[in-house]
Order: structure tokens, then sequence, then C-alpha cells
């Protein structure tokens, strides 16, 4: 075929645009967007979300979360009560709205906790090895051994339960999991050339740890992180019901399963709501979870 | 084997040192003088001071934990502050009810689990497999005591079929073990039909199949022993979890349990008998997990050949 050097050089200027090389954010987003479930995930999450940090603006705590009006205990749904009130006469809707603060909160609070404490002691025993490594492994070994709420009900029952004691308790259930997953991913990770490389080049081994290794693992990192989070917020719903966590008149939804329980012969339907939340709240968290562990790593997908 | 028994019985030793340890030193963390609490409203200071070196509290902490330790090993967790009875005794007498519902939600849970997992990946993409998927997705994310909570609105109260709370008769153990057994009976139905479906494709199925073997005898002879295999581990730290999750249901359906024991003696900052129950149910998942990787092992081909080489 002959070419000649306009038509060559046209092509040459056209071949970028055709091809434009789609950044890894994109590439990772364009994987997402073909999971149907884990879009509605995205969704409900991120109306979750939005409604945990705008609830202050259209709902004062005082006069329309907390404050009791016996006259008007037990409503069923009406206009002005949507979801109808409880046992004390408030709005079941506002409550719920508020609650979601809490779960936000506390699962944002333990997946950065033991995240970052999971990452940096994952990484330094994987990357290290020898004495180190063995040390830090079995202490973790043995609070793996410990149930995850047992741990949780004993921390705050000796330290009282405040929000970043509870967030402390629940991440330490945490770490022991997060901080074997990131080891292995890092073993895996530092025998490969470009890590030999950076050793070559005399580079320094935080900034390998840091810079080279972590940045790889990411992928482990967010989808473990994400799933985790999903976990702690029933969990904490759990020990808010048991009364080990968040205290009433606080509308943690967990804590209003357990005011309801109280009243479930006669009023059932106070169970409902926050029951739903829990789990909208969870299930939309794992389904991003599931999305992002296959947009992140397409040979993974079974 | 017996040699891979023993390195493991001694490899627990230092987990369960360690356990104790750290919940001593939490539980040593909370506020407020045992002797204090012990000794009640009217006391003289000297009583005061002479209760605490009774109990060795003026002594420094690691040498009280070796005391608590070393009375621990002899069956004596002392005395709690509320009813002043020995502490073993109360965790003992409550321990059954705990057990029992572990049990039988393990029962329940491998059964109903392995039997939807294999039927699901056998007829993968049949109406059935999608369902159950989906409804183990839900599952995955339903708080136990909220599913408690529903059985007993949906059993006890609009049905009459079982009782409201308590242990009256053996039916009110049922919806307690299913509340447990379904969020981690969804994490096993996922598992069997994974590990079934990665069997299914292995060459000696393909061989079997075109040898003309009969697809039951392929499922259960040959295809199911090897998919079986992971599944056993997970119960096993499924049930060492469970103990945890049992603290919460117990709260649900009234149970006079390990777990209301101990919410209790949290609430009234009795701590001997938190500390004690709170041993009991580490210690317990600890040895469960011992139990699960022998039995692991016993079954194994390929570990067993470790063992042996």
């Amino acid at each position: 075929m002959d070419i000649n050097k306009t038509q060559l050089e046209a092509l040459a200027k056209e071949e970028p645009k055709k091809f434009k090389r789609k950044s890894q954010l994109e590439m990772i987003w364009i994987r997402y967007k073909k999971n149907k479930l884990a879009l509605f995930g995205l969704a409900v999450f991120l109306i979750i979300v939005i409604v945990s940090i705008s609830t202050p603006l259209f709902i004062d705590y005082r006069t329309q979360v907390i404050k009791q009006n016996i006259m008007d205990k037990f409503q069923t749904s009406s206009a002005a009560h949507i979801l109808g009130t409880d046992q004390f006469g408030r709005d079941i809707l506002c409550r719920l709205l508020w609650g979601a603060r809490y779960s936000i909160l506390c699962g944002l609070g333990v997946m950065v906790l033991s995240l970052s404490v999971g990452a940096v002691l994952g990484a330094s025993a994987g990357y290290f090895g020898g004495i180190y490594d063995q040390i830090i492994m079995r202490v973790l070994d043995v609070f793996f051994a410990i149930p995850m709420t047992l741990m949780a009900i004993s921390i705050v029952a000796a330290f009282g339960n405040s929000i970043p004691n509870l967030i402390v308790a629940i991440s330490l259930g945490q770490i022991p999991k997060m901080t074997r997953i990131i080891r292995s991913s890092v073993i895996t990770l530092k025998d490969q050339d470009f890590i030999e490389a950076a050793r070559a080049c005399d580079t320094k081994k935080s900034r390998i740890i840091f810079k080279h290794i972590l940045p790889n693992a990411m992928g482990t990192l967010i989808v473990e992180g994400t799933l985790t989070m999903g976990k702690s917020i029933i969990l904490i719903a759990g020990l808010s019901f048991i009364g080990m966590g968040i205290q009433p008149p606080a509308p943690e939804w967990g804590a209003m399963l357990s005011e309801a329980k109280n009243y479930m012969l006669n009023y059932p339907y106070l169970m409902y709501a926050p029951g739903i939340a829990i789990v909208l709240t969870a299930l939309s968290i794992t389904l991003i979870g599931d999305g992002l562990r296959d947009a992140l790593d397409p040979k993974m997908k079974n | 084997m017996a040699k891979y028994i023993v390195k493991r019985l001694i490899l627990i030793i230092p987990i369960l040192l360690g356990i104790s340890i750290i919940l001593f030193t939490i539980m040593n963390l909370t506020p407020g003088d045992p002797a204090q609490m012990l000794i009640g409203d009217t006391y003289t200071e000297d009583a005061l001071v002479q209760l605490r070196s009774e109990l060795g509290l003026d002594k420094p902490f690691l040498v009280r934990y070796a005391n608590y330790m070393l009375d621990a090993l002899r069956g004596d967790f002392g005395i709690s502050y509320r009813t002043r009875n020995p502490v073993f005794a109360e965790v003992f007498s409550r321990f059954p009810h705990t057990v029992a519902i572990t049990f039988l939600s393990i029962i329940i849970q491998l059964v109903v689990g392995v039997i939807v997992g294999i039927v699901a990946a056998v007829k993968q993409y049949s109406v059935m497999d999608t369902v159950s998927q989906s409804i183990t997705m839900v599952l995955a994310s339903v708080p136990d005591f909220w599913i408690g909570l529903m059985l007993l609105l949906l059993f006890s109260v609009k049905l009459g079929l079982l009782p409201l709370s308590g242990i009256a008769s053996w039916q009110g153990y049922i919806l307690p073990a299913v509340a447990v057994a379904l969020p981690y009976m969804a994490n096993l139905i996922r598992l069997t039909r994974s590990t079934m479906l990665d069997v299914m494709r292995m060459d000696y199925i393909q061989t079997a199949q075109a040898k003309g073997v009969p697809k039951k005898k392929i499922i259960f002879k040959h295809a199911l022993k090897n998919a079986l295999l992971p599944v056993v581990t997970i119960a096993g730290v499924n049930i060492s979890w469970m103990l945890g999750g049992t603290i919460v249901i117990e709260q649900v359906f009234n149970i006079p349990g390990i777990g209301s024991l101990m919410i209790q003696s949290i609430r009234n900052k009795d701590t001997p008998v938190v500390m004690a129950t709170v041993m009991f149910i580490a210690v317990l998942s600890c040895l469960i997990n011992l139990a699960t990787d022998l039995i692991y092992a016993a079954i194994d081909p390929r570990v067993k050949a470790q063992i042996k080489g």
C-alpha cells in the first residue's frame, strides 16, 4: 500500500484521539458501572450519607428528635408523622433520619482506623519479615481468637460507651484480619521486579512501603475496608441494642429497636423502620464492596 | 498425627495466656475498687484495708494476674459482688443454654447451607440458584438480633406457634438458634456453591462424566467430598463467632445463658462475673478453633500427608 506523507501525518494526529488512554479511575468506573446492583448500592449509600450530613439543616435535635410529647404516643402513620410516633410521642421518621449519622460516623471511623493500623502493621510485618513479623502476627493471633462482639463488649464495659470508645472497640476486632490480608498481599508484591529495582536504587524502606507497595495493595484494602464498614454498622446496632453502645434517647437504630422491643406485643410497627434502615445501609455498603472487588480486579470475578 | 495434635495443643497455650492477659488488663482498667464494691455501704477504714489485702488488691498487677490464673485453673473465679456466690457455679449453671443454642444453630446452618449450596451449584443459573443467591446476599446484611425480633413477631406473636421468651420447653431454643444461624448460613451457602462449582470443573469430574458415571454419584461421591473441606473450616470459624452473636440473641429471647449473665453483670459492675464469662467464651472459641484445625487435618489427605512428611 502506498501512503503519502500527509496521510501519515493525519493518521498520527488522529491516533491519540481515537485510542485515548483512559485513566485507571475511569477504567474502574466503567467496569463498576456495568454492575447494576453495585450502582444501586452506591445510590442508596449516597442518599444515606447525604441524609446523615444534612439532617441538622431541617431537623432540630432537641425539639424533634428527643423531646417527649406523651399526648401523641403510639400514633400510626399520618400526614404529620409519616412513620408514626413512638412510646414517648416522638416522630419516628425524624429519629430514623437522625440515626443515620451514628451508623455512618461509626462505620467510617472503624473503617479508617482499622485500615490505617492494619496497613501499617501488615505492610511492615510483610516487608521486614523475620522476628518482627513473628511478634506482630503472634500477638494478633491472640486478638483474632477473641470473638469480635466479645472484645467490643469487654472494652465498652471497662472504658464506657462513648462513640470514640465504640470505634476503637470494634476496630480492635477488625485489625487482626485487616493486617493479615495486607501482609499477605505485601509478601506477594515485595519479590516483584519493580520493588527490586527500587531497592537497587537505594530507596528508603519507608518510601518503598508507602509509595510503592501500599498503592499496589490498595484494591484489596479498599474492598476489605468497605466490607468491614458494613459489618461494623451491624455490630454497632447490636451493641446499642443490648445497651452497650450508643445510649437512648439518642436515636441510634439499634437503641431504637431496644426501646421498641418493650412494646412489641401491642405496637410491633415500632420495630420495622429501624431494622430496615440497618439492612439497607449494610446491604448498600456490601453491594459497593462487591462491585469494587470486581471493578478493581476483573480477574477475581468468579 | 499424634505429634501434630500435641504440637497444636502446645501452640494454643501462649494464645490462651495472651487472651487472659489482655482481658485481665482490660477488666482491671474498669474504674471502681473491688473491695469497696464487696464491703457494702457500712464499713470502717481498717476493714476496707484488711479486705483489700485479703483479696490481694495491694499486690502489683502481675502478681494479681498470676494469682487470678492459678485460682482460675482450680475452678475458683472469685466471688460475685452482687450475689456473694462463687462465680464459677453461676457461670456453669448458665452455660448449657448457650451451648444448646450454638449447637442447634450450627446443625441448622450446616444442613440447610450445604444442601442449598449444592443445589444452587448443580443447577447453576436456574431460578433456584438466582433466588438463593439474592436471599443470601440480603441475609448477610441483616443483623441477627433483628431477624430474631422479626421471627418472634411472626411465629410467637402472630401465629402463636412458639413460646415468646424463655426456655420452659425445648421449643424455646428453636427461634434463637435460627436467628443466630441465618446470617452465617448465608455465608455457608455462598461458600458451598462456589467451591462446588470449582470442583465440578475439575478434570477428574469430567473423566467420571465421560465414563458415564451417574450424575448423582458424581455429585455425592466424587465432588462433595472435596467441596466440603473449606466448608468445615468456615463452619468452625462460624461457631466461635456465633458464641459472640448469642450474647446479643439471648437478650432478644430472654434466655438465661452466659451472655445474659455477662450483660447483667456489666450493668451491675460485677467485675469478677464479667471477667469469668468473657474468659469462658474466649477460651471456648479458641478450643473450637483448635478442634476445627484438627478435624481438618484428619479429613484432608493433603494436610495429612504434609503432617506425616
